[in-house]
């Protein structure tokens, strides 16, 4: 008893995941049995402890990695600067090789399809926009999905409605014209503030499906613009269209987190996060505020934009069903969730967007949105700062020293008087 | 011209919804600083139970009222389990709580009730014969709708300026450490702001079901709509949502009519047009007060 009294439930509350997600995953079959027998209302719920059982799992594992490559790497990582870049860069090529590797072992993942990832990538793109606008500079977009929509109506109306340049060429112009709309937009953005600037955004993302209906000379109207077939890849890729996709996105998903990832590694990211933390302040050091505020709107709009186009071309449609509102809210909260001012938060967040509807499908298909709702509301109560931070948080503990037991009572009060002083050093050495 | 007239009176009693739904946002902007994205499916769930006890047999005022009792003690609750703990945490995560309480509330609605429309009655004893004043035909119910509009407006007026729970709830919105020196519960009074928001929402959804039908879906425009209001009369000021309301309302019915090029599709886009042009001279909308920064 006194043991289970002096276990830091709180800090290690990743064990306690890990076993009662064991514990509901061991008993899941006999419950659903139960489920199935019984007719009494609520009962449903008991085919819930699989789900949840798994999930708990894999954040418990998540959490004990974590700590144990903070325990491991950190400590490697630690003693010079040189080591840290080479540990960054060794995680980022490890990442992207299970990327390119994917393709032949992705079916051991549930959900998982070519085609599906090759969208999760698509909304990385975006993600990563949205990072670097919301998580660098403190603007808040819901209307990123709006360039989203025009990125994918440039490509259809450029190479297969208005004019017939080849698609790769119309590839390279979207994220330039949406680009410099992201650029325009920045500009009135740059008097609103917060909640302001949140719903004038919003404003992009409603609008944008009634204007391509109104515009049906352009658009297609309704109908939208279908390209089934017409899109010829080069003879060499024209057998493996799907393959192809999937590499062109996560080629571009890559090149952008790269781009990201250093910008906000020198000069400019400490200008945007000046910005971010304290606007006034970064423009009496001589950062040009407004300048950089719209230029971070054009790049992550080119970002969106380029993802829209490669979407319509990966499903072969463009119509203004598939950019509804919910396209823009989806992303921003798939990048809420990844972790908002982290570049490999992005991966999470997309692979989230795309795949979260899906789970909650499969726990409940009368109210799947419900679910999806539950399961947002719990993410965000347990890591407020998205995945990423929870992962950030579990390392620097890790780097502290785990403490499963709390210390007994009697050494705890000269421990809590020396904690200040200890605390303090760790910290300073990172 | 009396064409002209008929389509104020109309985009009037838009306007007058359009307003309600503002002013609840509103109120919970003041007293939390969250910008509600669940406020608009909350409403449309009121609604529904009020359909429900109407469908059970209840007499319509009874169900409206009780209705908006149900939406108090459920924007209570919601504040209480949902938001109060997330007290302090990013700006961000707020917003994703109050979208997952628009997926939730949307979801279960349609679970529960399915997506078949269902017909919302008009207020016992309002006629539906339209009265005819000098060629202008004026519906009786959307006098009901102004009438209903302004005494919340009063009732609100007067419990925000009269009571000393009113008082308490305006000193911890505008100066919360303050009001916690001179004993008020803070967290008390912004709980008691999501439960006025949330009546006031519930209203804004019986009133627009009768004219809309009802459905998971049908505050979701109305809710945007909204957004445009709260914003044009700015985020933190009650007046403002209203007069934001009307504004909304008459743009969009006048501009849908007149401007070849609107129609009935880009009605929405006009609004926001309009918004846009608006906070580009008044950042903090038409009556908001603008943020002063310490640097």
């Amino acid at each position: 008893m006194e043991l289970v009294r002096r276990i830091e439930w709180r800090r290690n509350w990743f064990l306690v995941g890990l076993i009662v997600g064991a514990l509901l995953y061991a008993f899941s079959g006999p419950l659903d049995d139960l489920n199935a027998r019984t007719d009494a209302p609520g009962s449903g719920l008991l085919s819930l402890a699989g789900p949840i059982g798994v999930g708990l799992i894999f954040f418990g594992l998540v959490g004990v990695l974590t700590i144990a490559a903070a325990q491991t790497l950190g400590r490697i990582a630690a003693k010079s600067a040189t080591n840290r870049r080479l540990m960054q860069g060794l995680g980022a090529a490890l990442l992207l090789l299970a990327f390119i590797f994917l393709p032949w072992y992705y079916d051991i993942f549930p959900y998982a399809t070519l085609y599906k990832l090759t969208i999760a990538l698509q909304w990385v793109m975006v993600i990563i926009g949205i990072n670097l606008l919301t998580g660098y500079t403190g603007q808040i977009s819901l209307g990123q999905g709006a360039f989203f929509a025009i990125g994918g109506y440039t490509l259809a109306i450029a190479s297969f409605h208005e004019w017939s340049l080849p698609w790769a060429v119309s590839l390279l112009i979207a994220p330039v014209i949406t680009g410099i709309l992201g650029f325009l937009v920045g500009i009135p953005s740059l008097r609103l503030k917060g909640p302001y600037l949140a719903l004038a955004t919003l404003a992009l993302a409603v609008i944008i499906a009634p204007i391509a209906k109104r515009f049906e000379e352009f658009t297609g109207g309704v109908q939208g613009i279908a390209m089934f077939g017409k899109i010829r890849l080069w003879s060499i890729f024209a057998d493996h269209a799907d393959y192809f996709w999937y590499y062109l996105s996560l080629g571009a998903a890559a090149v952008m987190l790269l781009v990201v990832w250093n910008v906000m590694h020198g000069r400019i990211g400490r200008a945007l996060i000046a910005i971010r933390d304290n606007e006034i302040a970064a423009s009496a050091m001589g950062v040009n505020v407004a300048l950089y505020k719209t230029t971070v709107f054009g790049i992550a709009a080119a970002f969106a934009g380029f993802a829209g186009a490669v979407n319509a071309a990966v499903i072969q449609f463009a119509s203004p069903d598939q950019y509804s509102s919910l396209v823009s809210i989806r992303v921003f909260v798939g990048a809420v969730i990844g972790g908002v001012a982290s570049v490999p938060g992005a991966v999470f967040g997309g692979l989230f967007t795309q795949f979260i509807p899906d789970i909650a499908a499969d726990v409940s298909k009368a109210a799947s949105d419900a679910v999806q709702a539950v399961i947002l509301i719990v993410f965000m109560y347990a890591m407020r700062g998205g995945f990423a931070g929870f992962v950030v948080q579990t390392w620097h503990y890790g780097r502290r020293g785990v403490q499963l037991l709390r210390p007994p009572a009697a050494r705890r009060q000269g421990q809590e008087a020396a904690a200040p002083a200890s605390a303090a050093s760790p910290s300073g050495s990172e | 011209m009396s064409d002209f007239i008929q389509l104020v009176l109309a985009g009037a009693a838009d306007g007058a919804i359009y307003g309600l739904l503002a002013l609840a946002l509103v109120l919970i902007y003041r007293s939390t600083h969250i910008v509600n994205f669940g406020q608009g499916e909350m409403a449309m769930f009121a609604t529904y139970l009020a359909w429900s006890l109407l469908d059970a047999g209840v007499p319509f005022w009874g169900a409206f009222f009780a209705a908006i009792v149900i939406a108090f003690f459920m924007g209570l609750i919601i504040h209480r389990v949902l938001v109060h703990p997330l007290e302090g945490s990013p700006e961000l995560t707020i917003v994703i709580i109050t979208l997952g309480i628009y997926l939730f509330f949307n979801s279960i609605a349609l679970w529960i009730y399915s997506g078949v429309p269902k017909i919302f009655p008009i207020p016992a004893g309002v006629p539906r014969q339209s009265w005819e004043v000098g060629g202008v035909f004026i519906v009786p119910y959307h006098v009901t709708i102004f009438a209903i509009l302004f005494v919340l407006m009063m009732l609100l007026f007067a419990f925000f300026r009269f009571t000393k729970v009113g008082l308490a709830m305006r000193a911890a919105a505008a100066q919360p450490l303050s009001s916690t020196l001179v004993g008020i519960s803070v967290p008390t009074m912004m709980m008691l702001g999501w439960g006025i928001a949330a009546a006031a929402g519930a209203t804004a959804g019986m009133l627009s079901a009768p004219i809309v039908v009802l459905e998971p879906n049908f505050m979701a425009t109305i809710l945007i709509f909204s957004f445009a209001s709260a914003v044009l009369g700015g985020l933190d000021s009650p007046v403002g949502a209203v007069l934001g309301g009307f504004i909304v309302g008459e743009v969009s019915a006048l501009g849908g009519r007149y401007i070849d090029f609107i129609g009935n599709d880009l009605q929405i886009v006009l609004a926001f047009a309009l918004i846009v042009l608006v906070l580009l001279f008044r950042p903090a909308g038409l009556l908001g007060r603008p943020q002063v920064v310490r640097v």
